[in-house]
């Protein structure tokens, strides 16, 4: 996909998600009440001035892209990865596996393992160095955040710790 | 209270040791972030923001601004040793800085980085010192149509950080924008954006927003594709600077301040451009201009001025008027509001022990930067070749913990988590994150200011009009969109014309 066809596929898609956001999300997650003095004083007012400007934005992205002058940046991206899209998706998955074990082992015991996991992952050649961070760090932070500052970080379901 | 009561109170308060520890402490943060490539400034003051929360504000702003300091330096360690700039203000060094590393030469033009990073920064120093008081007094006949004008006019600076493309760098502003109207509206208190959810009542926290668009992006980009490997780091070399090698380039590092307080006091330059313009001015002026670019430390110091230059002249638009200069002033003035400060006219009246405290530290962090740099580059420079894959997934854990600790909550994790994937997708579209980050905390103030305007005048547009300041703001906002839209143009133009030869 070149640049130019991947601008005015972002700049159609801006432009649907403001009208989405005018027709639907505004309507619906914006609380206007009767009694609004002024147009100009609505809650409203701004989310649509707002998703206006996303509209012309995103429709000028996309003439830019259809038919404005092709330069030197009108490159042609790599093929589609498939390897790097599963790894993506997989570190996404990571990511939602350490918010789930935070719950689960609390802060610090979390910490420690996605470091671990995060650097095996990252085909680090570091083992020793890997897992020295992954003991040490989470501690560290702990004990600045949780014995310092005070502030009492998530201990988990099946650890109670810190 | 006088000026010599305040600043005397103010050297009271400077004087303590947490204060001074933590701006020493900042400067060494923020020249070791500087110095690992792939971390910025912005990241390194990202990610030392959860640590200043249970700081005193004043102890906590230090920090954040030695980091800052620090870290503006320290982009120019990678950029002589292994051609590749620790941030995109030293991409300039990199110019004149690796072809003397690569003559055996590295640790002399890291000395002249560094004398010419701490005399521009003093000179910067000085200018915030002059001028943001005289700004803050002027500003105090401010009301909210003055405010909204101002903020407007701010919001340009959207322009000088999109990067290649306007258009994307507005529709990132207005995502920002969008995000910051999540919340209890600000005159009714009527829901906006919530769905139900009582964590977002308060609106999203900028914090998480701010980790989650800056620093999970480079990391979630590594993980898709890891490679651990940066350039070669090369020797220092035993050559120093000499006196009249420094004297040779003192006319350089003058231009190069000058030309960084100017550049920084305007909002949206930054950095980069700023050295490149004292670069090439420099060269303009040197009997050794056909040097440049081969290894000329007349080059290594013009460029360093003038990216160290903005570093003060920043905080002009911040202190004085509350409005940040670029993305990193930006974050600077959520620290504040974080510790229930809020920069401006007000806080001069209000603070203004804490105000000449801050210039204070302000001015001893360059004699920090000046020592700090001096070990840094001998100690530090390993510091560039640092494996990724220990450093990215340790980034990860502090963005964790730093997300958590601002309100306890694991709501702002998932806000963080949420935030870096958007920023990662942005990165790939190549929508820029900065005018996100400035439009979400310029957003409130804006819609704030124009509903007090409006609830001032009824409704009356012409509220707007009321004043000269406000025609001012009129005027520059119209006359920078004038200069956006024909330097647009110009870019338009050239490739045209280059196809046409």
């Amino acid at each position: 996909m070149t640049t130019r066809r991947r601008d005015l596929l972002l700049g159609i898609g801006v432009a649907a998600f403001a009208v989405l956001l005018l027709l639907v999300v505004i309507p619906l997650g914006v609380h206007v009440p009767k009694a609004v003095r002024a147009a100009v004083l609505s809650p409203d007012l701004w989310p649509r001035v707002i998703a206006g400007m996303l509209l012309l934005f995103g429709t000028v992205l996309a003439l830019q892209a259809r038919f404005g002058a092709g330069d030197e940046d009108d490159w042609q991206a790599p093929g589609f990865d498939p390897l790097a899209a599963l790894r993506f998706l997989a570190t996404l998955g990571l990511f939602l596996l350490y918010y789930w074990l935070v719950r689960r082992l609390g802060m610090v015991l979390a910490s420690s393992l996605a470091i671990l996991a995060f650097g095996l992952f990252g085909r680090t050649r570091h083992t020793l160095l890997l897992l020295a961070t992954a003991l040490v760090l989470p501690f560290l932070l702990w004990g600045f955040f949780y014995e310092i500052a005070g502030i009492p970080l998530p201990s988990g379901d099946w650890v109670s710790w810190p | 209270m006088n000026a010599w009561d305040a600043a005397y109170w103010a050297f009271q308060t400077i004087a303590q040791p947490e204060a001074v520890a933590a701006l020493a402490l900042g400067v060494v943060i923020g020249v070791i972030v500087g110095a690992i490539p792939g971390m910025s400034a912005t990241m390194g003051v990202a990610l030392t923001l959860p640590f200043t929360f249970s700081m005193e504000p004043l102890v906590g702003i230090l920090l954040l601004l030695g980091v800052y300091k620090g870290g503006i330096f320290g982009g120019s360690i990678p950029a002589i040793l292994i051609k590749t700039p620790g941030t995109p203000a030293s991409s300039c060094t990199v110019l004149d800085g690796h072809p003397l590393a690569e003559r055996g030469e590295a640790g002399k033009a890291l000395e002249m980085a560094l004398y010419a990073s701490c005399i521009a920064d003093v000179i910067s120093n000085l200018a915030l010192i002059l001028f943001a008081a005289w700004l803050a007094a002027f500003a105090l006949s401010f009301g909210p149509p003055e405010f909204f004008t101002l903020i407007l006019f701010s919001l340009t600076i959207i322009a000088g950080v999109s990067g290649d493309s306007l258009t994307k760098g507005l529709i990132s502003a207005g995502f920002g924008l969008l995000a910051a109207t999540v919340g209890l509206d600000l005159v009714y208190g009527t829901d906006r954006f919530i769905f139900g959810q009582t964590e977002l009542m308060a609106g999203l926290n900028f914090i998480p927003v701010l980790i989650g668009l800056f620093a999970l992006p480079e990391i979630l980009a590594y993980l898709r594709r890891p490679t651990e490997g940066v350039g070669k780091v090369m020797d220092l070399g035993r050559h120093h600077v000499t006196w009249r090698e420094f004297r040779r380039c003192l006319r350089g590092i003058g231009l190069g301040s000058v030309i960084g307080v100017v550049m920084g006091a305007i909002p949206g330059i930054g950095g980069a451009p700023s050295a490149f313009l004292a670069y090439s001015e420099a060269r303009r002026i040197s009997p050794n201009r056909d040097r440049f670019g081969k290894g000329e430390l007349e080059g290594v110091a013009a460029s360093e001025a003038g990216n160290n230059g903005v570093a003060g002249a920043t905080l002009i638009p911040l202190l004085a008027l509350g409005v940040p200069g670029d993305v990193i002033t930006a974050v600077i003035l959520g620290a504040f509001m974080v510790h229930g400060l809020r920069p401006g006219p007000i806080m001069f009246q209000q603070n203004i022990i804490l105000v000449y405290a801050l210039f204070m530290g302000i001015l001893l962090s360059s004699v920090f930067l000046f020592i700090t740099g001096k070990i840094a580059i001998r100690a530090f420079r390993r510091v560039a070749d640092i494996p990724r894959s220990i450093l990215y997934p340790s980034v990860l854990a502090l963005c964790v913990f730093g997300a958590y600790a601002i309100n306890n909550t694991m709501f702002d994790v998932l806000v963080m988590f949420a935030t870096g994937v958007l920023g990662y997708f942005m990165m790939r579209t190549g929508i820029p994150a900065a005018p996100f980050l400035i439009a979400f905390i310029l957003g409130p103030m804006l819609e704030d200011n124009f509903r007090q305007a409006m609830l001032m005048s009824q409704g009356s547009f012409t509220i707007f009009l009321r004043s000269g300041i406000t025609w001012f703001f009129w005027a520059a906002t119209a006359l920078s969109i004038g200069l956006i839209v024909r330097r647009g143009l110009g870019r338009r133009r050239r490739p045209a014309t280059a196809g046409g030869d």
